[in-house]
């Protein structure tokens, strides 16, 4: 089982690969793609990201011990977003998830990237995956 | 993994004049790249880049003048007076002014507007009084109307906008003969969303026949076209100095002087007052009663320069006819692309902005995209939130035009939606 530092650290990797933001948004939209939409019923406003200029769902179960995250979102790029870090954090305990301070969004690139008001909306989406994770692990 | 062979380049047949060319070396903000390709701005809507002769005439004046007006009895106090009212007559002279105490200094459009929805709310507009605006209007032309319905009891009556961005003219007309409470009427010189420049001179005239007063949001139509205030007839007209090529943070308010005695102050303090005791106050003489507390005399000093540099640098016709000659290749080229929706366009007048939508494609997904291949547009909303969601749409995408910009850049930024939509689609 890979920890979340593992997990990031092949993320960051993974995106060294890429020699523009052209590529580096394609794969961005790719994993958009490769997370399972909502259900219409599901994206409720209760999910919505505050921060965010286009509209992120953000949903959470506990399984085992185990938080598993879902996302969707109007946009494209946005959603891609939200699957890279709904595919990173899932499967970990609500205490790795809490303890675990991500930098890969300043390694890649990402913080620079995005509008201030989209970064924004990032920090938001990491700061809803760590209320998820305290949800939790109060009700443990 | 390789970049995308077909990867547009800023590389256009067309060619550069010597005229678009010396224009560009005005303005050192061009010279840059964003995200390894060169800059292509094409968020001049929003606000315009600065001149080199703008951005030295503020350094000149925190360097060598910096003090406070009209009160001090020292040489760079009287400097700064002197700057600042100096700046005040070109103004003055630049929209057709003719009494140079008739130019407000404020913040920009918004704080005019502002100003104006406050002091006319209080002296002028009494309950059950009714403004005309238009549906287009920026937000800072309708938020400041929508309070004083609340605060003071007024009505707000809207004038239907088409899909072309312009107005319905019988629909104005019948309005002006159907309803005897319209007192005032506000509108935009051109609209930010579509560029439709509105008939302003022949509705001034209308409104006018029935004794409505008018105000002119001239944030956008300052910049592209030529502005006589004593020709328009208008009462008021607002206009920032950021679009018009002068600094962020100093805004013009044209109030016709037969509103002096009407209109009072909009905010007390100091430099308004001519006399004050513990329980009264005499107010300074026009334009300083409407100017409390320091003024922005640097912002003053850099939108004087702007004027100037429009006036000695640039050949204006010239500028606009390029503008213009942008603005149909771009437009034709958007219009080219499949699933592009243009809203405006048309014979009509127009500035140079066209604003779109793809059916499917989220605006924020194509502006952060065209940004990393270095192409500067502006998506969402533009501030005209009622008027979007009446179409059915949450936002577009709004690239906007400047004497500066080029074919090449036009034809940049028609390759990289086209690379983009290939993408998101």
């Amino acid at each position: 089982m890979m920890t979340l530092k593992d997990k990031e650290s092949q993320l960051i990797e993974d995106f060294g690969m890429f020699e523009d933001w052209m590529d580096k948004y394609g794969y961005i939209i790719e994993l958009g793609k490769s997370e399972a939409p909502m259900n219409e019923e599901e994206k409720v406003d209760e999910l919505l990201i505050k921060g965010c200029q286009s509209r992120v769902w953000l949903n959470a179960n506990m399984k085992e011990g185990k938080v598993h995250y879902r996302a969707d979102s109007d946009a494209v790029i946005p959603k891609g977003i939200a699957a890279l870090l709904t595919s990173l954090f899932s499967g970990h305990a609500p205490d790795e998830i809490l303890e675990f301070e991500p930098v890969f969004i300043k390694e890649i690139g990402l913080a620079q990237h995005l509008s201030p008001t989209r970064s924004n909306g990032l920090s938001s989406m990491i700061r809803q995956i760590k209320n998820y994770a305290l949800a939790f692990k109060t009700k443990v | 993994m390789n970049s995308n062979p077909s990867s547009p380049k800023l590389t256009s047949k067309a060619p550069l004049t010597a005229q678009v060319a010396q224009w560009r070396s005005y303005f050192p903000a061009l010279e840059q790249k964003v995200h390894g390709h060169p800059l292509v701005y094409l968020d001049n809507a929003a606000t315009s880049l600065k001149p080199h002769s703008v951005i030295e005439e503020i350094t000149r004046y925190y360097s060598t003048i910096n003090a406070n007006v009209h009160r001090a009895n020292h040489s760079l106090g009287h400097a700064s007076t002197e700057v600042y009212e100096a700046a005040r007559s070109r103004i003055a002279n630049f929209i057709g002014a003719k009494d140079v105490s008739s130019i407000v200094f404020t913040k920009g459009t918004t704080d005019s507007l502002n100003f104006l929805a406050d002091t006319l709310g209080t002296s002028f507009l009494k309950p059950g009084d009714a403004v005309l605006l238009t549906e287009s209007e920026h937000h800072s032309n309708m938020v400041p109307w929508i309070e004083l319905i609340a605060k003071r009891g007024i009505q707000l009556v809207y004038l239907p906008v088409d899909r072309s961005g312009h107005l319905d003219m019988e629909a104005y007309v019948d309005l002006l003969d159907s309803r005897s409470d319209i007192r005032l009427l506000t509108i935009a010189h051109s609209s930010n969303l579509t560029g439709a420049v509105h008939p302003l001179k022949e509705m001034i005239t209308k409104a006018k026949a029935k004794g409505i007063s008018v105000l002119v949001d001239g944030a956008q139509g300052v910049v592209h076209q030529s502005v006589n205030v004593t020709g328009l007839g208008c009462d008021f007209y607002a206009f920032s100095g950021h679009k018009l090529y002068g600094p962020m943070g100093i805004g013009v308010l044209y109030i016709h002087p037969k509103w002096f005695a009407t209109l009072p102050p909009y905010q007390y303090g100091g430099g308004m007052i001519s006399e004050v005791q513990f329980d009264r106050v005499t107010f300074a003489e026009e334009p300083y009663k409407y100017e409390a507390g320091t003024p922005n005399v640097a912002g003053a000093a850099g939108l004087k320069a702007a004027i100037e540099f429009l006036d000695d640098e640039i050949d204006l016709s010239a500028a606009w006819e390029h503008e213009q000659h942008l603005y149909k290749r771009l437009l034709h080229g958007v219009e080219q692309i499949e699933g592009v929706s243009v809203l405006g366009g048309g014979d009509r007048a127009q500035d140079p902005i066209v604003s779109f939508y793809v059916e499917g494609v989220h605006h924020y997904d194509l502006a952060t995209m065209l940004d990393g291949l270095g192409v500067a547009v502006r998506a969402g909303h533009h501030c005209v939130q009622p008027l979007l969601r009446k179409w059915g749409l949450k936002g577009t995408v709004r690239a906007s035009l400047a004497f500066y910009n080029t074919e090449a850049e036009v034809d940049y930024f028609l390759q990289s939606l086209e690379r983009v939509l290939g993408m998101l689609q």
